[in-house]
């Protein structure tokens, strides 16, 4: 059965809150003054969630958060301060491809947000048709670019020559942000070090078992904790944990250093993903810093059918090895060599033996053998994508 | 131009750096600061590069003053420069930086009293591809300009960096300015002279001007690791009661395995340590171009002690001497005693307190509870009340939040009492 999501302020819990019945659980964002500070999952019982009967569990996710809120409003330290306004302007970026109905939820959305001066930039990555800059112009505010060179880190890279201000934040057309999004993200930029920001991403709706099955497998949050990731804190080739490209912001100065996004990596190439971890691991290895703050909040909608989880899931692997692939092969990092190993005796192979036997709470087989079978492709799919990339290079 | 007394007075030391200190003299003069008031010193070490007829034809829209000598060193330069000086605020740049168009005004807006030491931001320049060294200096540099800008940071001897700083000339001349026996880390030595002196060190990040600094590579950044290592002896003699806080107090016969290891080396063995450098010089090349990038920062490390204490070697020339060195500066008087403050009194009035008594440690309590220390840091400034609030907010969230939940139940409403729940139930 679907789960129902739920957004609710710390300080102002209703007593109840009433459900449709064919709800049977329940995703509840917990917040305090609109920061994200933790999230549950509890029963739906007779069409309703009682608070009074969930406070246990709403303390033991959102408890130490609390504790340090109480603590710094005793010190007047404006724990707000990142819902102000940033000195630095963005600009953000939406690359998209023949998805209109989603991408108007998600102008509607950037239109919502505080008016800081941001400029909002619609990639049309070689569409199929005009739809999309139909739907654009009828916006109005809005400017439209039509990038012809097929691929997610083509539109990325064109977002970041096109982009007026010094920040570029990219969010999927198929998100919706949050009011505080861009601000928080901006609030993080202060220092030169620190060349990227991500957000934390939650399920927009949870209504079909292909979208239960991916929040459940490959969820985007990274937690509720604003965490600094830099060489000194972690290995700098893993980038899994770092956030993803769905929402992120980049200083467009860092490309002077570390170059633009590979054009051979990610969505409508052969390598399905990996654009933005591989794009995260040149900024970690150059020295610089990328913030992931959670109350950068926007909401994700997953792929409705089964099907397309699965086909999402084998994308991942197939990323995460051709940029694996490629940082070896370009960048010569010897270094990467121990992930795949890492990875595939600590976790795959645990997942796929707990799956294949069904223990209780594991993942469906065929998600953990689609990501298994997107590895094995992922290298080859990197080479292949690699020489197409030269080939529109030449041609284009 | 000239008027007999200027507000700002920018002394720059340099040597050979013609086109550098060409640039920089155009970049001052762009400066949002009223020109009319404020000169400029140059300081030239022994150049023969042209600097000096650069100079002389230079046509400069402030009061331009330069002066030559043979090889003194910058400590001796800037003090020449210093001496020459009629600012009431004194700005030493380095002449290897490129001002931002505010500096001069961002420094100055920050001399609001004769106690203050500005010390501006030099940011490095976007570098493409730069090797595993340059990388990881540009990490520490920054990461060093992160932590002054941190809310609770107290300042240290070490915060204060020569290439762009600035200090009232009465401050400076009643310091007698650099001691020239320095011929590194002789901006330390004045920091330390200065905070003792009850200077207030404050971090402009409007101040800033660009390092345009190329030249550092591993060998040069090793040379200098030696003359480091020379320069802390004569400062543990300087200041015995800095020695806990130098990189040389780490490494007496009483000390670990490794560093006694490295120590034997250098200062009985340096024949073999040298070649076992030199060694370890071609081995991080090989490690950088198969990108092992922890190995190569580890032998680094290595190789930076070595050198480091190849210079203390050079000074002491024994390990007994070092040891004598080390027992003698830890006899020296610590003020350490911790002043008890009850948060009960409320926190204005605890902060009051801090800036009365300026205490190097402190015991926090809220009532009858403990809250934490702060310990003494060698070094670094005594407490301030601005360092209160940040301290807590930093390192007793946990301690403080139990403490409130037992004192003030907020039963008002529903995050009140999960709160205080929470902090009682731990």
């Amino acid at each position: 059965m679907p789960t129902a999501i739920l957004d609710l302020d710390i300080d102002n819990l209703p007593e109840a809150i009433e459900l449709s019945d064919r709800y049977d659980k329940a995703f509840i964002l917990l917040r305090q003054n609109k920061v994200p500070l933790g999230k549950i999952v509890v029963p739906v019982i007779d069409n309703q969630v009682i608070t009074t009967e969930i406070l246990s569990e709403i303390i033991a996710s959102t408890g130490p958060a609390l504790a340090k809120n109480m603590v710094l409003d005793y010190l007047g330290i404006d724990r707000n301060e990142h819902l102000s306004q940033s000195k630095v302007k963005a600009t953000i970026a939406v690359c998209t491809r023949n998805r209109t109905s989603d991408l108007r939820k998600c102008i509607e959305g950037l239109l919502k947000l505080p008016d800081d001066g941001q400029e909002i930039l619609i990639i049309d990555n070689c569409p199929s048709n005009n739809d999309t800059q139909l739907l654009v112009e009828s916006f109005g505010s809005l400017r439209y670019v039509r990038e012809d060179l097929p691929g997610l880190n083509n539109a990325r890279n064109r977002a970041l020559k096109e982009a007026t201000h010094d920040v570029v934040a990219f969010t999927d057309d198929d998100a919706i942000p949050d009011y505080g999004w861009l601000r928080a993200l901006m609030a993080n930029f202060s220092g030169t070090q620190t060349a990227c920001v991500t957000g934390l991403t939650l399920p927009l709706e949870l209504e079909t078992e292909g979208q239960e099955a991916f929040e459940s497998y490959s969820p985007f949050s990274k937690g509720f904790k604003r965490v600094v990731h830099s060489m000194a804190s972690r290995n700098p080739l893993a980038t899994g944990q770092v956030g993803a490209g769905a929402n992120m912001a980049i200083r467009k100065q860092i490309v002077q250093t570390i170059g633009f996004f590979d054009e051979a990596l990610d969505a409508g190439t052969l390598t399905q993903s990996g654009g933005d971890h591989e794009f995260f691991l040149r900024i970690l290895t150059a020295g610089y810093q990328i913030i992931y703050d959670p109350a950068a909040l926007s909401w994700h909608r997953h792929r409705r059918t089964m099907e397309e989880t699965k086909k999402a899931i084998w994308g991942y692997g197939v990323g995460v090895y051709a940029f694996w692939t490629r940082t070896l092969i370009e960048k010569g990092e010897l270094g990467i060599i121990k992930l795949p190993i890492n990875w595939f005796f600590h976790e795959q192979l645990r997942a796929l033996i707990k799956s294949a036997i069904k223990w209780p709470g594991s993942h469906p087989f065929t998600l953990v053998w689609a990501e298994l079978s997107g590895c094995i492709y992922g290298p080859w799919a990197y080479l292949a994508s690699r020489k197409r990339a030269h080939k529109h290079l030449k041609n284009g | 131009m000239d008027s007999g007394c200027q507000i700002a007075s920018v002394i720059i030391p340099t040597h050979n750096r013609k086109n550098l200190l060409q640039g920089l003299l155009s970049s001052l003069a762009q400066q949002t600061f009223p020109l009319q008031q404020m000169e400029v010193i140059v300081v030239a070490d022994n150049c023969s590069d042209g600097t000096i007829e650069m100079l002389a034809a230079y046509n400069a829209p402030f009061r331009l003053e330069f002066t030559s000598g043979p090889g003194m060193g910058a400590a001796t330069a800037r003090n020449t420069g210093a001496l020459r000086a009629s600012g009431r605020v004194l700005i030493f740049i380095d002449d290897d930086i490129d001002p931002s168009p505010g500096l001069v005004e961002a420094h100055l807006a920050k001399h609001t009293a004769s106690d203050v030491v500005v010390i501006g931001y030099l940011p490095l320049p976007l570098e493409e591809d730069p090797g595993f060294y340059r990388i990881l200096l540009r990490k520490w540099w920054e990461d060093e300009f992160g932590e002054f800008l941190l809310p609770g940071h107290r300042f240290s001897y070490r915060n204060l960096l020569s290439g762009n700083f600035s200090v009232s000339r009465e401050r400076f001349t009643q310091a007698k300015g650099f001691d020239t026996s320095f011929d590194c880390r002789e901006d330390y030595e004045l920091g330390a002279r200065l905070l003792k002196g009850g200077a207030n060190f404050v971090f402009s990040r409007d101040a800033y001007g660009y390092h345009l600094d190329t030249e550092t590579d591993l060998k040069r950044s090793l040379g200098r690791k030696r003359k480091e290592g020379a320069a802390d002896v004569l400062f543990a003699l300087r200041h015995p009661d800095l020695l806990p806080d130098l990189q040389i107090s780490k490494y007496g016969s009483l000390s670990g395995k490794e560093s006694s290891t490295l120590s034997h080396y250098a200062f009985e063995q340096n024949k073999v340590g040298d070649f076992m450098a030199g060694h370890a010089i071609s081995l991080m090349h090989m490690l950088e171009q198969l990108k092992l990038r922890s190995l190569w920062q580890k032998l680094s490390n290595k190789v930076h002690q070595y050198w480091y204490l190849r210079g203390a070697a050079d000074a002491l020339k024994s390990r007994t001497a070092l040891d004598e060195l080390i027992s003698a500066s830890s006899t020296a008087d610590i003020k350490s005693e911790a002043l008890k403050i009850n948060l009960k009194l409320g926190l204005p009035e605890a902060e009051r307190i801090l800036d009365f008594e300026r205490p190097s440690a402190m015991q926090l309590f809220y009532g009858d509870q403990f809250i934490g220390e702060v310990k003494a840091i060698a070094g670094a400034e005594d407490l301030r009340g601005k360092h209160l609030r940040p301290i807590i907010a930093a390192k007793f969230l946990k301690e403080m939040s139990e403490a409130l939940a037992l004192d003030e139940p907020f039963k008002t409403h529903l995050s009140g009492r999960l709160t205080t729940k929470f902090a009682q139930e731990k």
